[in-house]
């Protein structure tokens, strides 16, 4: 009998059954939406927990601190800088090189007073970061509200909740921050005649665009890399010992992202040889990720245990139906059926069953995954905090109909064996 | 396709029951020719079911020899088996047997979906075969919708599709009326005749009986009697 033919009694027998074929693939389908809603929302909740660790950046993400290591050096996730040491063009490109590393992102900043006409705030001495705009995605910022500063942009600003604070505003109210101005001067210090050092800043009329969630370098004004640099120049051209304590470091830091989470530690290693203190919370995320896993596990159990107990709901049905149908059988056999054949068809009914099952069960489970999601969202939104994503998990949906059908199945062979191997004799009903 | 001789030789065959081991056939030796009408009567209980299931391949031998044609039943097993019952016999139960989830038209089909053929052949036959009982028109009707005569025509049909050389009935008027039994009875002898075919069938009716070549009785699983074959 090909596989055709078999598929062809398969399904005409449940559609003669059809009441008990269609409480089975319920059942099915309530034990495969139980274990797919749950993975889709332990996989969420583990990738907004671990990405709220990262603080929204890439996972393996290393800071670089322009200072050698300290004492702890790879001991802890966030060790003690040790001294001062300059991070320059030609240690990038070393770092660049490293096995492992996937990019660099290198951070600026210099001093800055700030002035903002449209408040009382009195002008304040503050730090702008700056970066290369373009590669922002890199870096574990998030915006609030507006949007990033423009790539190259000597104008445009993010500020952080700091300056929100300084200014009166919260989270909350981050908007009416947008499109206000901030007047940032670089400051130097000139020689005078009375021995007296005299101020000048390099005044530059800024607006703001965005609010981040995180600072960059303890600053709270963000900008371009481009604006920074020159600022920095200005500054930096004061002469030396006169209490700008400017930094020689080109840089003030660096973002190292590394080719994987696996290989954070490999890469904090040898940035640390190189010489530079390194920081990442890789120990925090590893951990936090075995009480994830262990969380999964759990989660992924009580949808098995529901989709064995429908798997038990198959097998009971099919074995009723083969007592039920001991008379057919034996006809089967009787017009030439081979064991096998019964065997088949048995088999691909229980397929059917958990297919069907499984369709429609993880589809059911993806949307209540969503609606769990929109539920979830709008309480952490009312806390002010950033919501949960829930994605389209294909391998959650291909694995939740492949393990139904393929659960099913093997529910079916202790029925579908019982079936083949009934006497040929049942044709003619019991002797 | 012709009719085979079938030879029984010291067959016997007995349940397992809870009182103990039941013998319903004992020692019984029978010579049924090629191509003949075959009648098998006698009381509840004496062996003719199983007899014929023996016949069939349906019941496997524990004691004697029965050969169909050249082929020693005891001698198969598993697939060789199942090869013979699809090849060598068909069967028309008292039940009719027909798969009620399928058509009229499938049922006849699905005989022959246990070899190598096209789907459009097989269906092709099937068609022959309801047009040869005269049933053509009630193809697409699933054995619910059809009357006890239009089913056990569709069983004849069956039980024709893989052109057997021997025809298996059990009791097949047993759920017919007076008018629709003789006319399944007259299809019945006239396609074994016409296709030479060896028919064996059981049954209480004597009427029945009385249109076979030879009418063998059994009792308490012996053969009480053998009428010779019709002048």
């Amino acid at each position: 009998m090909s596989w055709s033919d078999a598929f062809l009694a398969a399904t005409r027998s449940l559609g003669r059954r059809l009441g008990r074929a269609a409480l089975t693939v319920l059942a099915v389908a309530l034990a495969a939406a139980l274990l797919s809603a749950l993975l889709i929302i332990s996989t969420s909740a583990r990738t907004r927990v671990l990405d709220q660790l990262a603080k929204g950046g890439p996972l393996a993400g290393i800071q670089v601190a322009a200072a050698a290591p300290g004492p702890e050096a790879l001991d802890t996730d966030s060790p003690r800088p040790g001294r001062a040491r300059d991070l320059d063009q030609a240690a990038v490109r070393r770092i660049r090189r490293l096995p492992a590393v996937r990019s660099v992102v290198p951070l600026e900043s210099t001093p800055i007073l700030a002035e903002v006409p449209t408040t009382d705030v009195e002008p304040f001495r503050d730090t702008i970061a700056g970066i290369n705009l373009r590669e922002i995605r890199r870096l574990p910022i998030t915006v609030i509200v507006g949007r990033t500063p423009t790539p190259g942009s000597r104008t445009e600003i993010a500020v952080t909740e700091g300056y929100l604070r300084r200014v009166g505003l919260q989270r909350s109210t981050a908007t009416k921050a947008l499109g206000t101005e901030v007047i940032l001067g670089a400051p130097r210090i000139f020689p005078s005649d009375r021995n007296r050092p005299v101020f000048r800043g390099r005044w530059t009329r800024t607006v703001i665009v965005g609010v981040v969630a995180q600072q960059v370098l303890s600053a709270q004004f963000l900008g371009s890399d481009s604006m920074v640099a020159d600022a920095r120049a200005w500054t930096a051209a004061s002469p030396p010992s006169r209490g700008l304590d400017l930094p020689t470091s080109r840089y003030a830091g660096l973002f190292v992202i590394a080719n994987g989470l696996d290989q954070v530690g490999e890469v904090r290693a040898a940035v640390t040889k190189l010489g530079y203190s390194t920081s990442a919370p890789e120990n925090l995320i590893e951990t936090v990720r075995r009480y994830l896993r262990v969380v999964e596990i759990v989660l992924a159990g009580i949808g098995f245990i529901a989709l064995a107990i429908a798997a038990l709901g198959i097998t009971n049905a099919l074995l009723a139906a083969v007592r039920e149908r001991r008379r057919e059988i034996g006809v089967l056999k009787a017009i030439g059926a081979r064991d096998r054949d019964v065997r088949r068809i048995f088999l691909i009914e229980a397929g059917i069953t958990g297919l069907l099952g499984g369709m429609l069960g993880t589809v059911s489970g993806y949307f209540i995954a969503r609606v769990l999601g929109s539920i979830v969202n709008g309480y952490l939104v009312d806390q002010d905090l950033p919501g949960v994503a829930i994605g389209l998990p294909v391998a959650v949906l291909a694995g939740g109909i492949l393990g139904a059908t393929l659960l099913a199945v093997l529910a079916g062979i202790i029925p579908a064996q019982r079936a083949a191997r009934l006497p040929a004799r049942q044709a003619m009903g019991d002797a | 396709m012709s009719g085979l001789p079938i030879d029984l030789t010291q067959v016997s065959i007995s349940y397992r029951t809870r009182e103990g081991m039941l013998p319903v056939l004992i020692d019984l030796s029978l010579h049924i020719d090629a191509g003949s009408r075959t009648a098998i009567m006698g009381p509840s209980g004496a062996g003719k079911t199983t007899l014929l299931a023996l016949l069939g391949g349906l019941e496997p031998i524990q004691s004697g020899t029965i050969r169909v044609g050249d082929v020693e039943l005891s001698t198969l097993r598993g697939d060789e088996l199942a090869r013979f019952r699809h090849e060598t016999v068909g069967f028309v139960f008292q039940h009719f047997g027909l798969l009620g989830n399928l058509t009229a038209l499938e049922n006849v089909e699905l005989a022959m979906s246990f070899t190598r053929g096209s789907t459009r052949a097989r269906r092709d036959r099937a068609r022959e075969l309801l047009a040869a009982v005269g049933i053509e028109a009630r193809g697409h009707h699933r054995p619910h919708e059809l009357s006890g005569g239009e089913a056990q025509r569709v069983a004849l049909a069956r039980a024709l599709a893989n052109e057997p050389s021997v025809l298996l009935a059990d009791e097949p008027t047993g759920n017919l009326d007076g008018d629709t039994a003789t006319k399944v009875l007259d299809l019945l002898d006239a396609v074994a005749d016409a296709r030479g075919a060896t028919l064996v069938t059981v049954t209480h009716d004597p009427l029945v009986a009385a249109r076979a070549h030879r009418t063998i009785t059994l009792r308490a699983g012996t053969l009480d009697a053998s009428i010779a074959p019709r002048s």
